[in-house]
């Protein structure tokens, strides 16, 4: 059928089928910005203005837009011009992953064009129509507001805040750090400033520490076609995934004959027809830690959603259509939902005999974790106060707006090429060719931007089956999952079971702690160790103890699969432990604030458990070297007016009788990086004017990692940001990198920019002096290493021209007596003239460190007293995460990482029916928070100089995910006197908790 | 999804809409607006589709004391409207902005809703339809909804409370209620409830009726209330919970609209 409407000002006629829906037919046809999230109009990534009107074309069929009219981002402007809606957005920091940023943008224009003046309720309400997963919606709903100015003729200001003040933290230029007074030991300097969340953006340093637009932002906001299935190829085929129906069952006889014969179809491919290959899918370090326990495709299934078969056909339909021929005779198993059950042995999940380190495959139990230090039981008994609670976090999905999408073909030399959005395109290529039986030297892994990720693709989750239809049919092949496959058959969060036994002092010393971790891993183990082994570390590290003990077990069940979710562990653990300190302060007459001051760990002190903890092997020695927690908790207790707390006031609204109010808070410290495991490399090329192309293996999913990267290397070269091109990642271009996890790209890859820019300024001073007929200067030594800390490392190691005069600044070498050549004069003489060579270096880097970010959580709530409801109404996060790179993009993370969290706290989750099938499937029903339900959130940073780390840096993204959730729930204690000790905060567990006290 | 449909159809008035679904025997169809609030399931299992985009009209009328509402009103329309939004202190226009998100509410139109047979979103819309005493106009030769006709009674208020997980998450209980006052004592009460029977909670609210609200008769009507709601269990909250609110939230509907009657 033929559908003619309005696309952008222009006719168009489309031929579609009667069944296409208007986002896929729009998408055939060229609009690449309109992306796919889900398939039931509620995420919002696919709208357009219809008829000037903001609505999802995933719930349309085309031809429903017969003789209308269409707006998409694309129409926005021409060439390479910037509509000013979209420039507010970049400017304000408002694109993350971007996969949602066309649809807001015209959700905006909407807004714009109704209401020339509107306010920010206004604005949130028209940011409602898509969900972002990143942003947490703060500078969005900045965006519209700068946009609507800018669009009524006002002069705006800069749009560079979100700062910190640096000045006084850098050291003078080309000072080495240890000579700054401010810093004892080298190790630390706290540095208190006022409560501010847009603040100057001077400092002693160019680029380095100023909110610089994202490197990729106009490509985002005008909707390029930059994601992996922004992408087609002649011929390619569509594939889908059969998902097991059962919670345990064994495939006793599958046909596929009819599937096959189908016309339009290409291949079908079950477990009889790949080759039986034992792996992990988690994408982490070499080798995977263990069990080892997946292969692509099997004879039994393990959850419903597990996978039984692919096929791959002419079109999506025909795909799908051949997935309902398939005829397979199931046994059905007996399954079990919970790990305490499990542990009884009574069905096992795993009783195939090629399965690789499950510690005790006949009852359940994937892998065990134990540490020591002291003795806990002689402390805790001997304390004059003794605790026990038990803790009990759930679990939830990553949720990223884009699918899981990849597209694999064989290149014109045989080579695979698998473009996929992934988190880990080299563990990916190094952990599916033994699947595919083809050498790493034939696989060739690109990954284009990702929309979002937060940990979920930070797995090698279906590449390989995308893959094995490349190879039977020859032929390009798309995989992509639905929403509802995301919800069942991709990665969420371990639930846990936790509990707590503390021994404290009267005076609120802690003197034994320990915890016992019960950790649900669903039906493969994937990931399962290494995230229990970090609640572990995080659970027992923010407190100075002397006597602690771990012992953690980590069960399969018949449930879908957890994996890596941003925090890797420490949301839960958090979780257990920030309620119990509220508990505990409560129970002492302590306030929670000086409770926590009093036990915190320090600058200076060890982390005990660090060596025993390391990720699936054994660990190194920490210290705690940079710490702002102090700060932080100040900050954030005056931001959130803490001093208000016993105010009646405040708690009690005489309006509204029914209402209580709280406020509550949690500590956190995350880590930065894997100590001794994380790796990442850089490479670094001049270009003929002076520019330079960097290549980094890390992967960008949104965090605006390659513009701090990008940052990193014009700082060090003395150029702008926009002389830098940077590039991730290609595992046949770039060099290795580990991958975006655990909060590492700052830390391990900026070290790496930082390093290999170093040697090509060594490069450029040499050019430099031999145009000038000087002496060429010779390096700077590095920090002395700290005798307490043998492998403490910095990322320098020497700076060249440092103390001798010799610098970069303004796209000029500039010499010790003043003259200077410009960069692309020595680029030219370099690549023409004399002794010709090409500028270039590679460097890689990794940590013996993993010096944690810290940060204090507070949470202000309103509890209804009769029906349990809370409405969260202001958060506060004050973070010390070093130095941050570029200010804008750190609180962008901390703002969308407490949005996250908010929902981890009270909305989102996975139930089950009692068949182990989930029961939210889609974004309306698992709900994550709309642009118009966020409450007021206020992100501070509060500098330190990590010197381990470029420039002072260390993480910022995942600690955002750990203090929402306790401080909420001891805000509600707060407020009405209900501790809930299960997550999410329901209104329901809360109303149930109301009762029992008034029993 | 939807592999099987072969024909799309646009048909130009009830006429041609009314032939297709009892002429065409061979085919089974199913409306396009089925496709947003039942998911793409709902089209699985048929042959053709019909467009009632030229036949469903979206307006808002006022006339002869009644406001008329096109099936093909949006709900983001009804929500923003002012002639709706002076029905009982505009809870339909209340109920109609708490569904979902701004995208959704400008595709759903108020027939779309009859589409929604097993997610609850619609629940609050007809909850507020009943108390305003609205009436859906239904066709015939389809399931669709021309009009809704609500009569305009401006001594009428409204009371409109809901308990969620989140302010636009889908509503775990509702209720809605409305007053008329005559010689400050209640002359035609509505309530209406999550779960419970629409006949019975009109014989609860009767029991206010000629009376003054005290804290005592809310009590009352939220405990027989109570007793009577039939809710479900599911992920969101258990009936038990459900069955408790339903009772709390009633109270706290007939209170609020009390209190804006007699302000």
């Amino acid at each position: 059928m033929k559908v003619s409407f309005q696309l952008n000002g222009q006719p168009q006629q489309l031929d579609c089928e009667p069944s296409e829906l208007l986002m896929t037919a729009l998408r055939r046809n060229g609009v690449w910005s309109v992306k796919h999230g889900c398939e039931t109009g509620e995420c919002g990534a696919c709208s357009v203005l219809f008829d000037g009107r903001i609505v999802p074309t995933c719930v349309m069929l085309a031809g429903q837009a017969e003789g209308h009219s269409i707006e998409t981002v694309e129409g926005l402007t021409i060439g390479q011009e910037v509509h000013p809606i979209q420039q507010a957005f970049i400017d304000t920091g408002a694109i993350q992953c971007g996969y949602c940023t066309p649809a807001m943008i015209m959700a905006t224009k909407m807004l714009i064009t109704k209401e020339a003046r509107p306010t920010e309720a206004q604005a949130r309400e028209a940011l409602s129509a898509v969900l972002c997963r990143c942003t947490g919606y703060v500078k969005p709903a900045e965006a519209v507001l700068r946009a609507a100015a800018i669009m009524r003729g006002e002069a705006v200001p800069p749009a560079t805040g979100g700062g910190i003040p640096l000045d006084s933290i850098f050291p003078p230029r080309a000072a080495p750090p240890d000579e700054s007074p401010e810093l004892p030991g080298g190790l630390a300097m706290q540095v208190r400033v006022t409560p501010r969340t847009a603040i100057g953006t001077q400092s002693g340093t160019e680029v380095v520490g100023k909110s610089e637009p994202k490197v990729d932002a106009v490509k985002l906001a005008k909707g390029r076609p930059v994601f992996t299935d922004d992408f087609s190829m002649p011929g390619m085929l569509h594939a889908a995934m059969l998902a097991g129906p059962h919670a345990h069952a064994r495939i006793k006889r599958i046909d596929t004959s009819k599937a096959k014969a189908l016309p339009g179809v290409h291949a079908v491919l079950t477990h009889e027809d790949v080759p039986r290959v034992i792996y992990a899918s988690g994408g982490q370090s070499y080798p995977n830690p263990p069990p080892w326990d997946q292969v692509s495709l099997d004879s039994k299934v393990r959850f419903v959603g597990d996978r039984v078969a692919v096929v791959a056909a002419d079109t999506p339909e025909t795909a799908r259509e051949a997935l309902d021929l398939i005829e397979i005779e199931w046994e059905i198993l007996p399954a079990v939902f919970d790990p305490q059950e499990a542990l009884k042995g009574e069905v096992i999940i795993h009783d195939e005999p090629d399965a690789v380190k499950i510690l005790d495959a006949k009852h359940n139990l994937a892998q065990t974790v134990h540490a020591v230090v002291g003795d806990f039981e002689k402390a805790f008994a001997e304390s004059e106060r003794r605790y026990e609670r038990t803790y009990y976090s759930h679990q939830v999905q990553q949720a990223a707006i884009e699918p899981h999408v990849v597209i694999t073909w064989w290149d014109e030399d045989d080579r695979l090429v698998i473009r996929t959005a992934t988190q880990v395109p080299f563990h990916v290529r190094r952990m599916v060719a033994p699947l595919l039986g083809l050498p790493v030297k034939r696989i060739r892994v690109i990954k284009p931007r990702i929309g979002g990720g937060f940990g979920g693709k930070q797995e090698m989750l279906i590449e390989d089956l995308c893959a094995h239809l490349t190879l039977a049919t020859g032929r390009p092949v798309r995989l992509e999952y639905t929403r509802e496959q995301e919800f069942i058959s991709s990665r969420s969060r371990h639930p846990q079971l936790i509990t707590y036994r503390a021994g404290m002092a009267n005076d609120g010393t802690l003197n034994a702690l320990e915890m016992k971790i019960v950790e649900d891993t669903g039906a493969y183990g994937t990931h399962g160790l290494t995230v229990c082994t970090v609640s572990g570390l995080r659970g027992l590290s923010t407190y100075r103890c002397q006597h602690m003990h771990l012992d953690a077990k980590i069960v399969y069940t018949n449930k879908p699969v957890p994996g890596a979710f941003r925090g890797y562990g420490a949301p839960q653990s958090h979780w257990a432990l920030e309620s119990l300190m509220d508990e505990i302060a409560a129970d002492l007459g302590i306030d929670p604030v000086e409770l926590r001051l009093k036990n915190a760990v320090q600058s200076g002190e060890p982390l005990l458990l660090a060596k025993a903890l390391g990720e699936g092997r054994e660990g190194f020695e920490q210290n705690v070297g940079s710490c702002g927690l102090a700060d932080c908790i100040a900050q954030g207790a005056a931001a959130s007016g803490w001093d208000r707390r016993d105010d009646p006031d405040f708690k009690i609204d005489p309006e509204r009788p029914h209402i209580r109010r709280g406020l509550g808070m949690a500590a956190c410290m995350q880590g930065t990086a894997i100590a001794g495991l994380d790796m990442g490399a850089a490479s670094i090329k001049m270009n003929d004017d002076g520019s330079f192309n960097v290549l980094v293996g890390a992967t960008d999913l949104g965090t605006g990692s390659d513009t701090v990267l990008a940052q990193i290397a014009a700082e060090t070269l003395g150029v702008p940001l926009n002389d830098i091109i940077i590039y991730s990642s290609d595992t046949d271009f770039t060099p290795f990198d580990t991958g975006a996890y655990a909060s590492s790209t700052t830390y391990i890859s900026g070290g790496a920019v930082k390093k290999a820019a170093e040697e090509v300024k060594r490069q450029i001073f040499e050019r430099a002096a031999l145009m000038l007929g000087v002496p060429a200067p010779t390096p700077t030594p590095g920090p002395t290493p700290s005798p307490a800390l043998p492998h403490r490392n910095s990322t320098d190691g020497g700076e060249w021209g440092g103390g001798s005069g010799w610098h970069l600044k303004d796209r000029q070498a500039v010499a010790p007596d003043g003259r200077s050549v410009a960069l692309n004069a020595i680029a030219l003489h370099s690549l023409h003239t004399q002794d010709q060579h090409q500028i270039m270096a590679t460097a890689s880097h990794m940590s013996y460190e993993s010096p944690p970010p810290f940060a204090a959580q507070y949470a202000e709530v309103e509890v209804d007293t009769e029906t349990g409801q809370v409405t969260v109404t202001k958060l506060v996060m004050a973070v010390d995460c070093g130095i941050a790179i570029n200010p804008q993009t750190a609180q962008a993370q901390v703002e969308g990482g407490m949005v996250q969290a908010l929902g981890y706290a009270v909305c989102e989750e996975m139930p089950y029916d009692s068949e182990g099938r989930l029961l939210v499937k889609r974004f309306g029903d698992y709900h994550i928070f709309q642009a118009d339900e966020v409450p007021e959130i206020q992100a501070i940073l509060v500098p330190t100089y990590e010197p381990s780390g470029p420039f002072g840096a260390k993480a910022v993204a995942e600690i955002p995910m750990d203090g929402v959730a306790p401080a909420v729930g001891n805000a509600i204690y707060h407020a009405v006197g209900a501790r809930v000790r299960d997550l999410p905060l329901t209104p329901e567990k809360i109303w149930k908790e109301l009762k029992e006290l008034r029993k | 999804m939807a592999n099987r449909i072969r024909e799309y159809h646009r048909p130009e008035d009830w006429d041609e809409l009314r032939r297709l679904v009892y002429d065409r025997k061979d085919i089974q169809a199913v409306e396009a607006e089925q496709l947003l609030i039942s998911g793409p399931d709902s089209l699985n299992k048929c042959d053709a589709v019909i467009d009632t985009g030229r036949v469903l009209r979206s307006y808002i009328t006022e006339k002869d004391n009644y406001i008329n509402i096109g099936g093909g009103t949006t709900l983001q329309d009804i929500a923003e409207s002012l002639p709706v939004r002076q029905l009982a202190d505009g809870i339909l226009c209340d109920a109609a902005s708490s569904i979902s998100h701004l995208g959704f509410r400008n595709l759903a139109t108020l027939s779309s809703m009859m589409f929604d047979l097993n997610r609850g979103i619609s629940t609050e819309i007809w909850l507020a339809l009943y108390v305003l005493e609205g009436f859906p106009m239904f066709r015939s030769d389809s399931k669709l909804i021309p009009e809704v006709i609500v009569p305009i009674r401006l001594q009428r208020r409204g009371g409109y409370v809901r308990v969620a997980r989140t302010p636009h998450d889908a509503a775990i209980v509702a209720a809605c209620a409305t007053f008329e006052i005559a010689d400050g004592k209640c002359a035609n009460v509505r309530l209406a409830v999550s779960s419970l029977d629409p006949e019975i909670a009109s014989e609860i609210a009767e029991s206010a009726k000629g009376k003054v609200v005290s804290p005592d008769l809310l009590h009352t009507i939220g405990d027989r209330v109570m007793k009577a709601v039939n809710p479900v269990d599911d992920f969101r909250a258990s009936a038990e919970y459900r069955r408790e609110m339903a009772g709390v939230l009633a109270k706290r509907a007939l209170e609020m609209a009390w209190k804006r009657a007699t302000q």
